[in-house]
């Protein structure tokens, strides 16, 4: 009985995903295929942005932070909440302004000419393969752990099922299965926690409590300030407006929708970080206390769900990945296409609909091989947070806000953030493996930053003095 | 005070579970329509205030 209830589940869920990304339809226009025809509407681009920002790290892991830190996480995960409002209020209405825009490397374009975009391309192509690396290769653990194949037909297999739909359906239907994905993970998760309350948690709401104030405690006392302080300048820089976020910012219906989902989705944040961390709490007098923080989410399920625990392990952690995944493949292609190609050629429509076709299969399997190269998510994510805000936010947020924005200073700022985050980052890990620093620190989004913010005014003021051609 | 907290936390949940049945019904339409020619993902009302 038990395998015939896995045996559903697990079908049922791949059955309607193939379902819904069918009925998404196959793009036939290149605009169809990047930006949906800027007709998303408010909920389903709520829906998109949040399955695409909770990934493994924002379930499993802050479910083993609840445990080992109670509400701290909640405080630190605030920022990353912040983020999103503040690019909802500030700059993503600005983006569905500007005209003929697809992609934020079009942004930079528009501001700053044709050499800064695609230079903003070529960053952007690179951090949306190794966030696709890092996610393939955490969907790849898990059908390894799960189902006993061999990494690489695991690996193989996320990858194969994810390009096949976004290939042929572009955006609509990474957007689609996203809002799919966004309706498991709010049932599932925040269904879990309520059976684990009224079910499995003993003594109440006195008894949450206690154990709350002593994780949190627990946590003060064992994360340094300057680990607080990096955590808290990588949930609020890190992410901001990567390509798949910039993407649903410029397909969103009207300015207002573009707004609003920002705003609601950092506001589902706080909500969202909530659950997990109480989930992690819950845990504390239920699992053993030396578990490992990446299984704490696995042994409280199978724990008190002996009889499906793995098949809904499986698919709640699958449909977090798959989420994840397809929007930075459909990102990666577009801007390749975009930023890259369609500066020098495939500049018919037909042309740059199929080579966004093609571009997201190369995309896929250069993250798939890539994939096996990554020592762990957390520190594979750090590495991307820590060259993405250097490599762009500093030329976009202030050729968005300036009045005459100078191309030195956009060039100079990318290429400084991109070469400065990447090897400070590099550095670090080098030295974690040593042993040298906490596995928590890595603040290379702080150096980078800042060199990159020195190199925008110096080329700002460079050209400014010496003139020559703007744009 | 603890009492609190656990309300706290279940009024996060049952939101969380409000998010998931609002994209749900949103999903479903998208879905319903999508060959229909007005569909809810057709390109967006002009009197929106919208640049395109």
């Amino acid at each position: 009985m038990p395998v015939v209830f896995s045996a559903v589940l697990v079908i049922g869920y791949v059955v309607l995903l193939i379902a819904v990304a069918a009925r998404a339809r196959t793009a036939r226009e290149y605009e169809d295929f990047s930006i949906a025809r800027r007709s998303l509407p408010l909920a389903l681009v709520f829906g998109s942005l949040c399955a695409t920002y909770v990934g493994p790290g924002f379930s499993i892991g802050f479910v083993g932070r609840g445990h080992n830190s109670g509400f701290l996480f909640l405080f630190i995960g605030a920022a990353y909440a912040l983020q999103n409002i503040l690019v909802g209020l500030l700059v993503a209405p600005k983006l569905r302004e500007l005209k003929g825009c697809y992609t934020l490397g079009d942004v930079v374009g528009q501001k700053y000419g044709t050499r800064c975009q695609v230079l903003a391309g070529i960053i952007s192509v690179l951090l949306c393969t190794l966030f696709s690396a890092v996610m393939i290769s955490a969907g790849g653990r898990i059908l390894q752990n799960m189902l006993g194949v061999p990494k690489w037909i695991a690996v193989a297999l996320v990858a194969v099922v994810t390009t096949s739909y976004t290939t042929f359906g572009g955006l609509r239907a990474s957007v689609i299965t996203d809002a799919y994905h966004f309706a498991l993970h709010a049932f599932l998760f925040a269904g879990i926690l309520l059976y684990e309350l009224v079910t499995h948690f003993q003594g109440g709401a006195a008894s949450f409590a206690r154990e709350a104030m002593a994780a949190t405690t627990q946590g003060f006392e064992t994360t340094t300030p300057l680990e607080i302080c990096t955590f808290i300048i990588a949930f609020l820089l890190g992410e901001t407006l990567i390509p798949p976020y910039a993407n649903l910012a410029l397909a969103s219906r009207t300015t207002n929708v573009s707004r609003a989902s920002f705003v609601l989705a950092g506001c589902f944040a706080v909500l969202w970080f909530a659950v997990m961390i109480a989930l992690g709490v819950v845990a504390r007098p239920l699992i053993a206390g030396d578990t490992s923080e990446d299984y704490i989410l696995l042994k409280l399920v199978k724990a008190t769900v002996p009889h499906a625990g793995y098949a809904l392990m499986l698919v709640m952690l699958l449909s977090v990945i798959l989420s994840s995944l397809d929007s930075l493949l459909n990102a990666g292609a577009v801007v390749f296409t975009q930023d890259i190609l369609r500066r020098f050629t495939a500049r018919q429509d037909r042309a740059a609909l199929l080579a966004g076709r093609y571009s997201t299969i190369v995309i896929a399997a250069v993250a798939s091989g890539l994939a096996v190269f990554v020592p762990t998510v957390m520190k594979g994510l750090l590495v991307c947070y820590g060259i993405w805000a250097p490599a762009i936010l500093p030329a976009v947020i202030l050729g968005l806000w300036s009045k005459r924005p100078r191309p030195l200073a956009a060039f100079l700022s990318m290429i400084v953030g991109t070469v400065v985050g990447g090897a400070v980052g590099i550095v670090f890990l080098m030295y974690q493996h040593q042993g040298h620093v906490s596995k928590m620190e890595t603040p290379a989004i702080v150096p980078a930053l800042i060199c990159s913010l020195l190199a925008y005014l110096i080329g700002h003021h460079i050209q400014r003095f010496v003139g020559g051609r703007e744009r | 005070m603890s009492v609190l907290l656990l309300c706290l936390v279940v009024l996060a949940t049952l939101l969380v579970i409000l998010s998931g049945v609002w994209v749900t019904i949103a999903l479903i339409d998208a879905v319903w329509r999508v060959d229909r020619p007005a569909s809810s993902l057709s390109p967006a009302d002009p009197s929106d205030k919208s640049p395109e």
